[in-house]
């Protein structure tokens, strides 16, 4: 048959799901479920961007206060990203983290979420938390560290503000791929500003999912820990376990943020 | 909050050129790329981003020193000029791409929608990446990180520009980038070299195979696998990798309903492009970097094969054709325009006249790497008369022709000579005949 190029399609893409874990407790009330509002419309834009150039793209929404609930209400209760659109999330009730890994733990197989037809790519797991957990969540975790995908997964967890408790988050992303519950303190973004977090959240979702398709460098492997190093810049702070935190002026990793004077800028010649 | 380089910010590069900042263009996880205005034109100018590099003082040296070694040829967007090292950072200045060319991850992308317009166009960007990195190897360099992001191809004609050239090195010399994952070599993916030509020659032949059959050559059955861990990715492009048409191992087949470009391309292709492709992702060849085509070998492949294809004048479809005595479009059985044959000194196939095809230097005969790949004859519609065919002379220079009849012409530079079975031009110590 003679053939015309407008019959080719792209090339076959794996699924890459992009999952997230969000803490909507009363305490994140005000101001700070504004900026997660706010923060996840703009990630959703930015993967959005990046659908289909690696891997199709998929999005799945978990907010646990005294109850959980899966906010994304596609195929399987993940999205497309071509028609997904931000809905505000409110606030309210106690922080249910336990009762959040279980359902989580149930969602990764086969049979619930990893559906795709051509097979997934290893998927990334954002958590977001801005307090302590109020019920057994070290339970859930147990049965999440058995769950294949989840021990697979790309997992960071962002603390925001310093009542959240980073040394839970640490555990909840330290599940190593044999399943041992080993605190991964470098896999924890803590930030008290909100502005700071919004930037994070959405350069650590962008490549986190394009994490295991970019140009690599020697001795630099793919993991949570560089995504959130790279994110994060050069001269990061880190607590004493090991938190990458972040302020105002190093959100981003963006290095402009801070050097963006005309004294930084005199190696250029300025003129 | 995140601040950049505010538009009217003044630098001055390392040739003291004046530069202004138009406005930022992109963001990588290396740097940044702005539009500047350079002593009075418009160029691209990346700025690294600290921290990023294991040695940013080698690799400035080495980028310092392609910016004074220049292009390799038209095709690159090459490092012409510097910012200097600040104690932080450096950039350097590059032209701008025009806006019609567009990254192969574009085309890739089913959300995106690009498409070549038509095979030839397709062919001819494997072709000119293939003259490209001739030129560059050549030259004693390797690109070291080829892939679907770092060149940008014109739909329209094929005409490509490669960028990211700040890790091309010299030879034995490596930045630190290993490359990105589907276009590295399987000894660099197994951890057992770095870049170099031989891996350069692995990742061109990926992009070669992708840019005329959109399909990865190793990802066919065994990539759709239930999640592609770190593990499955070092099997599939590291210690077992198998091509997707491998006729002896069919563990990573294509499968019916998704796998389905290669499935429309592969049928058509003439035996010597089925041939080269299964020879070069056997097993064999792609364990051992040493033996694996050149680009010489590709390049005559692919000049073979642009001058094949053949579109019909009733349904547009495209057709390779190889040498049939009556040629008929496979699509809709009308006769495909092929006025004549050209018989070309350099090469043992004949080319059919038809719009567009191109004789090209390595093909009258043995030639310099560097003009291997140039036009020297473009088969055009003639100006007056749209049924008829013409020679066009791209050679640069006065050819002389020997009608049918014996009489003796010249042929000016951009000139035109019609197809008259029997003409023979002489070009470059070897001619081309019209049969």
């Amino acid at each position: 048959m003679a053939i015309t190029t407008d019959k080719m399609e792209g090339t076959v893409k794996k699924e890459l799901h992009v999952f997230y874990v969000l803490d909507t407790s009363g305490s994140m009330s005000g101001a700070p479920i504004g900026a997660l509002n706010d923060a996840m419309r703009s990630t959703v834009e930015e993967l959005r961007k990046k659908d289909g150039e690696k891997a199709d793209l998929r999005i799945a929404v978990l907010e646990y206060n005294s109850a959980n609930r899966w906010v994304t209400q596609g195929n399987n209760g993940v999205e497309n990203l071509q028609d997904f659109f931000w809905t505000d999330l409110q606030a309210t009730g106690l922080t249910y983290l336990g009762g959040a890994l279980k359902e989580l733990n149930t969602s990764l197989s086969r049979n619930e979420k990893m559906k795709a037809e051509t097979g997934n790519k290893v998927p990334v797991v954002i958590f977001m938390s801005d307090g302590y957990p109020n019920d057994d969540w070290q339970e859930g975790l147990q049965v999440l560290a058995e769950n294949k995908w989840y021990r697979a997964a790309i997992k960071i967890a962002f603390a925001l503000g310093d009542q959240a408790d980073t040394e839970v988050l640490a555990k909840v992303v330290g599940v190593t791929k044999q399943g041992q519950i080993v605190p991964n303190y470098e896999a924890v973004i803590k930030t008290n500003d909100l502005q700071a977090f919004s930037n994070m959240i959405q350069v650590v979702s962008v490549s986190a999912s394009l994490a295991a398709s970019s140009s690599q460098m020697l001795g630099t492997e793919v993991g949570a820990e560089t995504i959130v190093r790279e994110a994060a810049g050069e001269g990061a702070n880190t607590d004493e376990n090991g938190v990458v935190i972040v302020d105002a002026t190093s959100a981003g990793g963006d290095i402009y943020a801070s050097d963006a004077t005309a004294d930084d800028l005199d190696g250029f010649d300025v003129i | 909050m995140a601040k950049d380089l505010p538009k009217g910010t003044r630098l001055k590069s390392m040739l003291g050129i004046d530069i202004v900042i138009d406005k930022k263009l992109g963001e990588g996880g290396q740097g940044y790329v702005y539009k500047i205005d350079y002593g009075g034109q418009p160029k691209a100018l990346k700025i690294y981003k600290p921290g990023k590099m294991k040695d940013p003082k080698a690799f400035y040296k080495n980028l310092k020193n392609n910016v004074s070694k220049g292009a390799p040829n038209a095709s690159f967007l090459w490092p012409t000029d510097m910012l200097k090292w600040d104690g932080h950072t450096f950039g350097y200045i590059m032209d701008l791409r025009p806006s019609e060319y567009v990254e192969l991850v574009d085309f890739m992308n089913a959300k995106k929608q690009v498409h070549f317009e038509s095979f030839k166009a397709a062919v001819t960007a494997a072709l000119e990446m293939t003259a490209a990195f001739r030129i560059l190897h050549s030259k004693g360099y390797s690109y070291q990180d080829l892939s679907d992001g770092n060149f940008f191809i014109n739909p329209q004609t094929g005409k490509i520009l490669i960028c990211d050239n700040d890790n091309v090195s010299e030879y034995g010399q490596n930045t630190g980038i290993l490359g990105t994952p589907q276009y590295m070599a399987p000894e660099i993916v197994r951890g057992e070299a770095k870049p170099s030509t031989y891996t350069d020659r692995f990742s061109l032949a990926v992009v070669i195979f992708i840019l005329i059959t959109m399909t990865h050559p190793l990802e066919g059955k065994r990539h759709l696998c239930e999640i592609l861990t770190p593990k499955n990715e070092q099997i599939i492009y590291g210690t077992d990798p198998v091509f997707i048409l491998d006729p002896t191992d069919r563990r990573n087949a294509p499968v019916a309903g998704v796998h389905t470009n290669i499935g429309i391309v592969w049928p058509e292709l003439p035996d010597y492009v089925k041939n080269m492709f299964i020879k070069q992702f056997s097993k064999e060849i792609m364990m051992a970097p040493q033996r694996r085509a050149t680009e010489s070998d590709w390049q005559n492949m692919l000049i073979q094969l642009r001058s094949d294809i053949v579109r019909c004048g009733s349904c547009r479809g495209e057709n390779f054709t190889h040498n049939e005595a009556k040629p008929v479009c496979s699509g809709c059985g009308k006769p495909l325009p092929i006025q004549r044959y050209l018989k070309l000194s350099g090469v043992n196939y004949k080319m059919p006249i038809v719009a567009g095809n191109i004789v090209y230097r390595s093909q009258l005969g043995s030639s310099n790497i560097d003009v291997a790949g140039d036009p020297v004859f473009v088969v055009r519609v003639h100006p007056k008369d749209p049924r008829t065919l013409v020679l066009q002379n791209l050679s640069g220079m006065e050819l002389r022709a020997i009608k049918p009849d014996s009489s003796r012409v010249l042929l000016k530079d951009k000139g035109a000579i019609s197809n008259e079975a029997g003409t023979v031009i002489e070009a470059f110590g070897g001619s081309v005949t019209i049969v």
